[in-house]
């Protein structure tokens, strides 16, 4: 069975590169829009960002390609316990609760722009500063390599030519299309095209809904064959299922609302209405488009139930490819599933760049390497920093072309979740200090990578992440009674 | 507000409860029990996370205290 689309005829190329075109121009209206040359304007699109292009640029950042390709799949291999990712992506903006409001209210008093700003503000200790600045950096740098992954295998599907060829043009044409946008118009330029993008993902979302009950018909019917084939799939979790089940909705929880990019989208709104009427919505757009994945995911199990586990991440592109042999308008609605799979990695993709280049320009160029360069000067590195991580995104995308980075991407809660004191328990916590967080961090950070080094990545059904945290905030505590009785 | 209530935290507790399907495992002929294509036990998970949703928007709903430190000023 292929795991690639039919390829596209002209006209349908016609509408994916005016999309992209489109792109293209509203960099150029974000880089017109610009008010100041200034890191808060540039980065954070000076501060002003309304209730909708938040909603839509916190929605595309969230749900990335994996939402589509990689929820499909594994509800296919796992049959209805995915219905854990509703409720994992749900818990998500449940964490805001406990430190956007504060979060938001600090960074208008103190202009942050980075999320180490608040660290910087809060405890004034450079190693922990910089260590929280180097975790997200690599927890991020990932998954940005896994976005740019995902283009060259998007485009790969697509085109008639030599897979390789169209991998890596696949792969440089697209980040380039972001170098040019997000240098031009910068934060402004990615909230926007979020904003599109955003647009385009519901869309393609109810799209893949229309074709999967217009293919295959009703759930019912789906499940009534699966009950033949595989019946185990309609079971409810076992006990080591509930206690991932468990594991999933906190390491989520956790590991999701402290991606740097997401601090970032915190500290642009308007003000708080801004943000608090975007996270209302954004609360209930799982049940609308994460349980998409799983009924698209149920009926690929329930219709094409022979595929091999590494055909399942293809799933998606495998019912495509089913639905556009059928009919005209099966073939078009399979284009904005496409333009809404390239919407979902770029737009997550273009957020990881800029958060990257600011963290990398403000923290360490700034804090640490030259702390006194000047605005402009910090303006350009942080415009560079852009541009070699696209370029070692792209290198790395196109030299890694057969790797699986499932591994690797699956650390990258497993780490961020060490920052949960430093961010969430610090709010509340007055006397707790800098030097405890820094040493409960390393703890945390060895037990999670060195209980997954050692494969086990999940020992009793739990991520390896809720270990370090636990072992981290024990540190904390031994740390602060030691303090405390000195 | 700057965090959620005693009370919101405890009804977001009780739905944690009821949306993790652990207590199925003692009905499993009430689990198979199927609507619209669902299982029930899937209808239970997904309607307890519909209801974690509301509740956040409810929490939501209430200004935060910068916003009422700015009504005042």
């Amino acid at each position: 069975m292929s795991e690639h689309l039919v390829p596209f005829h002209w006209g349908e190329i016609s509408v994916i590169a005016g999309y992209l075109m489109f792109l293209l121009l509203i960099g150029l209206i974000g880089w017109r829009s610009r008010k100041a040359n200034t890191m808060t304007d540039f980065y954070l699109g000076g501060k002003s960002t309304g209730v909708w292009v938040l909603l839509l640029t916190l929605y595309a950042t969230q749900y990335s390609g994996n939402t589509l390709f990689g929820f499909t799949g594994k509800t296919y291999r796992v049959g209805f316990s995915w219905t854990v990712s509703v409720q994992f992506m749900t818990s998500i903006v449940v964490a805001y609760l406990f430190f956007a409001p504060k979060l938001f209210e600090l960074s208008r008093k103190f202009t942050f722009v980075t999320p180490a700003d608040f660290l910087k503000h809060r405890f004034n200790y450079r190693p922990l500063t910089l260590a929280a600045s180097v975790v997200m950096m690599v927890a991020i740098a990932n998954f940005l390599l896994a976005q740019m992954m995902a283009m060259g295998k998007a485009v790969e599907g697509l085109l008639d030519i030599d897979p390789y060829l169209a991998y890596g043009s696949g792969v440089i044409f697209l980040a380039g299309i972001i170098l040019v946008y997000e240098t031009l118009g910068g934060f402004r330029a990615v909230a926007w095209t979020d904003a599109i993008q955003g647009c385009i993902l519901m869309f393609g979302f109810a799209a893949l809904l229309f074709l999967m009950f217009r293919q295959f018909g009703s759930l019912e019917s789906a499940t009534r064959l699966l009950e033949g084939h595989s019946p185990e799939k309609l079971n409810p979790p076992t006990w080591s299922g509930i206690r991932e089940w468990v594991s999933y909705l906190f390491i989520v929880a956790i590991g999701c609302s402290l991606y740097p990019q997401a601090i970032q989208r915190i500290y642009c709104a308007r003000n708080s209405t801004t943000l608090r009427r975007s996270l209302m919505v954004m609360a209930c757009l799982p049940l609308v488009t994460t349980s998409v994945s799983i009924i698209a995911g149920i009926m690929g199990r329930a219709y094409l139930p022979d595929l091999s586990p590494e055909q399942t991440d293809s799933l998606l592109t495998i019912l495509c490819r089913e639905v556009q042999q059928e009919t005209l308008l099966g073939r078009w609605l399979v284009v904005v599933l496409f333009a809404a799979i390239l919407a979902a990695i770029m737009s997550t993709a273009d957020s990881i760049i800029l958060s990257l280049s600011s963290m990398l320009t403000k923290d360490i160029y700034g804090g640490w390497w030259a702390p006194s360069a000047s605005e402009s000067q910090m303006m350009l590195v942080g415009k560079r920093c852009g541009w070699f991580f696209i370029f070692a995104g792209v290198s790395g995308a196109i030299l890694l072309r057969d790797t699986t980075l499932v591994t690797m991407l699956d650390r990258k809660l497993d780490l961020l979740a060490q920052l949960c004191p430093a961010f969430m328990v610090s709010l509340w916590w007055k006397k707790l200090d800098g030097q405890s967080v820094f040493r409960g961090m390393l703890v945390g950070i060895v037990v999670a990578i060195g209980l997954a080094v050692l494969g086990h990545a999940k020992p009793f059904g739990i991520h390896a992440g809720l270990y370090g945290l636990t072992a981290n905030l024990m540190m904390i505590f031994a740390n602060r009674s030691r303090i405390e009785a000195e | 507000m700057h965090r959620p209530g005693i009370q919101p935290l405890m009804i977001y507790f009780v739905l944690i409860i009821l949306g993790v399907p652990w207590y199925w495992q003692w009905l499993p002929s009430l689990a198979q029990i199927r609507w619209l294509g669902l299982p029930v036990w899937v209808i239970t998970s997904l309607s307890a996370s519909a209801l974690v949703s509301l509740l956040t928007v409810w929490v939501l709903r209430q200004p935060w205290e910068d916003e009422i430190e700015g009504d005042h000023e």
